[in-house]
């Protein structure tokens, strides 16, 4: 390693050879090491104003970063446009993996062009490298998506249900990473600084669960941008209004920002300004910033701060997610979700419904989110909590009920020989050697979904057996012994008054299809059920 | 009390340098060996070249032309006049420190 590497560029401009030619010269101690080190953080830190760059370069730089953003906008759309093309959905593949091998294509192209006419130097390493780019990330969705998928044994069975995501998700960091180091040669960077721009790029705009654009994901990013959306769905709409929607949509894009970000800042890092004559004037305020050489570094702290701790709590507030402060209520899930569409200024016609009248995206999704949400987010009044039952060989025990104006809230767990059964196929000692069919008696989602219907079906009823009609739920079965399902069951009440929580059914379900349950429709009686008290 | 002149941090190695190249222009190499042999000091090349860059640029050194990748510096008038306030102030120090070590 060139130590003189570790300098600022413009430093080692006007000293590199002359310091590189003392250190053929000097024999170096660990000391001369350690101060070397500490003369770098210094010529980092506090550079001296006769080494900055000159007005002009940084002009140079500017219409640079004018040109690049301009195309990274038209890469971000023609992305959008490539995996909304509706002849891809017709495949039987992911669209963005398809969107992604063609988007390498087409910029691959784009790239060679430029390059071959001499064009828009700029221009053509940002295409060349968001051709790579695109060309990796297509291939690691084949490698971690497809059916029998080579990497499947590392990660099935990390959750009964489905797959987990360390993993794929590790793969994908270090696909990142090994592509930084496999063009560092053509973007004149060490071996130890592509390994820490991959890194960092996959930290903060990779497409792995591990990056912050992910976090910010599923961290209500997107419920934002769905919020904001101006897209109208409407009945019937068609190929070309759903290419156009997609465009329209803030949050098509998402998915694309990291690509473009990291194709930018590894663009910036290759090219060496041009030599030619600009106005000054626009140079100054880059300028400053440039020459503040710790500013960059902070901004990225501050983003990343703000990012993981601030941003999130912003998105998930009620200024983002129901800022007209609509409360659901009533026993109609139909009935709530017309309210909520009249609080935000949408009034749904008499017999109309979200497939036959056009809702504007931001308020449909922001509906569907304080509906869907309001059973975790309200307190509620506690009521007793009655005793548990055995039957079929599993304990149902209630933990908690809540009630919250027409909301029935119980938390329940569920305990026994059959979810020890179910846990000992879900969690093996080690993972399987071949991949199950989702219809193979011996797969982990069949047996969850005979256990599911069997065990884990819960409803509430009313004095004279009618199902109450639910607001959501769900369950979880922790990977710690004893094995314990964890349930949620909500439910609208009409009002006070005597209910039954009952469980599952006696007879077996129907085998699950290969694209899971359809119906969930429970055949037989009920084996457990629980008398609740809803007091007024 | 006047706020004495300004080498930008790198106090001691930047007096050292200015008293090496007093005796005439050198490079980074030379600058360290004449400073091993006036002082007992080892610059080690971090601090030597973080003196030189703020002696270069408040203008108390100037570079020569490059000789087989190596580059001379040689003290400017400024860096002279600086060079000897600074060591008149030493001078000083030195006098009264010692005087004041002297048994009465």
């Amino acid at each position: 390693m060139r130590l003189v590497a570790l300098f600022p560029r413009s430093w080692r401009r006007r000293y590199g050879e002359e310091f590189e030619r003392l250190l053929e010269e000097t024999e170096l101690s660990p000391g001369d090491l350690l101060d070397l080190v500490r003369g770098a953080w210094d010529a980092h830190i506090r550079p001296q104003p006769h080494l900055s760059l000159g007005g002009d370069e940084m002009a140079m730089s500017l219409t640079r970063g004018l040109w690049s953003a301009a195309a990274a906008l038209a890469a971000l759309v023609l992305m959008v446009v490539l995996v909304n093309v509706p002849s891809l959905w017709t495949l039987n593949l992911d669209p963005t993996i398809i969107g992604s091998a063609v988007a390498a294509a087409i910029f691959g192209a784009a790239a060679g062009a430029l390059w071959w006419w001499g064009w828009l130097q700029p221009l053509w390493v940002l295409f060349a490298l968001l051709a790579v780019r695109n060309l990796e990330l297509a291939l690691v969705g084949l490698l971690v998506t497809l059916p029998d998928r080579a990497l499947a044994p590392l990660y099935r069975n990390l959750r009964p249900t489905g797959y987990g995501w360390l993993p794929p998700t590790l793969v994908e960091v270090a696909a990142g990473i090994a592509l930084v180091v496999v063009l560092a040669r053509f973007l004149r960077l060490r071996l130890v600084t592509a390994v820490i721009i991959g890194l960092a790029l996959e930290l903060l705009v990779g497409p792995s669960d591990l990056s912050l654009i992910r976090f910010l994901v599923l961290h209500g990013l997107n419920e934002f941008l769905s919020f904001i959306s101006p897209v109208v769905q409407g009945p019937a709409m068609g190929a070309p209004g759903r290419l156009q929607s997609a465009m329209l949509d803030p949050l098509s894009y998402v998915a694309f920002v990291g690509p473009v970000v990291w194709a930018v800042v590894l663009k910036e890092i290759a090219l060496r300004p041009a030599e030619r004559a600009v106005p000054q004037p626009l140079a100054r305020g880059y300028l400053a910033f440039i020459r503040a050489r710790w500013a960059p570094l902070a901004a990225l702290v501050v983003i990343v701060v703000l990012a993981r701790f601030q941003l999130p709590a912003y998105l998930a507030s009620d200024v983002v997610v129901n800022p007209a402060r609509f409360v659901p209520s009533g026993t109609d899930l139909q009935a709530q979700f017309r309210d909520c569409l009249k609080a935000y200024g949408v009034d749904l016609p008499v017999g109309a419904n979200t497939k036959t009248a056009p809702i504007p995206n931001g308020v449909g999704q922001r509906c569907a989110n304080i509906i869907n949400k309001y059973p975790s987010q309200v307190k509620g009044r506690p009521l007793p909590v009655p005793a548990q039952v055995t039957a079929g060989g599993v304990t149902y025990t209630i933990t908690s009920i809540r009630v919250a104006g027409s909301l029935l809230k119980i938390d329940w767990q569920a305990s026994g020989r059959p979810i020890d059964e179910f846990a000992a196929v879900a969690y093996p000692p080690r993972p399987l050697s071949t991949t199950l069919s989702p219809t193979d008696p011996r797969s982990p989602s069949y047996r969850f979904e005979l256990l599911q219907r069997q065990y884990l079906r819960a409803e509430v009823l009313d004095r004279t057996g009618s199902r109450i009609q639910g607001n959501g739920g769900g369950g979880d079965l922790p990977r710690t012994k004893p094995y314990t399902w964890h349930g949620q069951t909500n439910a609208l009440l009409p009002g006070a008054g005597e209910y039954t929580l009952q469980f599952g059914c006696v007879s077996p379900p129907p085998a699950p299809t290969s694209k899971g349950s359809s119906d969930g429709v429970c055949i037989g009686g009920p084996i457990a059920t629980i008398a609740i008290a809803v007091s007024g | 009390m006047p706020r004495s002149p300004d080498f930008g941090g790198f106090t001691e190695p930047a007096i050292l340098i200015l008293t090496s190249l007093a005796r005439g222009p050198a490079h980074g190499y030379a600058i360290v060996r004449d400073v091993e042999e006036l002082a007992g000091v080892h610059l080690g090349p971090g601090t030597l070249y973080a003196a030189i860059s703020r002696l270069e640029g408040r203008g108390l050194i100037e570079a020569l032309e490059p000789q087989d990748r190596r580059r001379p510096y040689r003290i400017t008038g400024a860096g002279e006049e600086l060079l000897r306030a600074r060591l008149r102030t030493l001078e000083r120090v030195a006098q009264v420190g010692l005087d004041r070590l002297e048994p009465t």
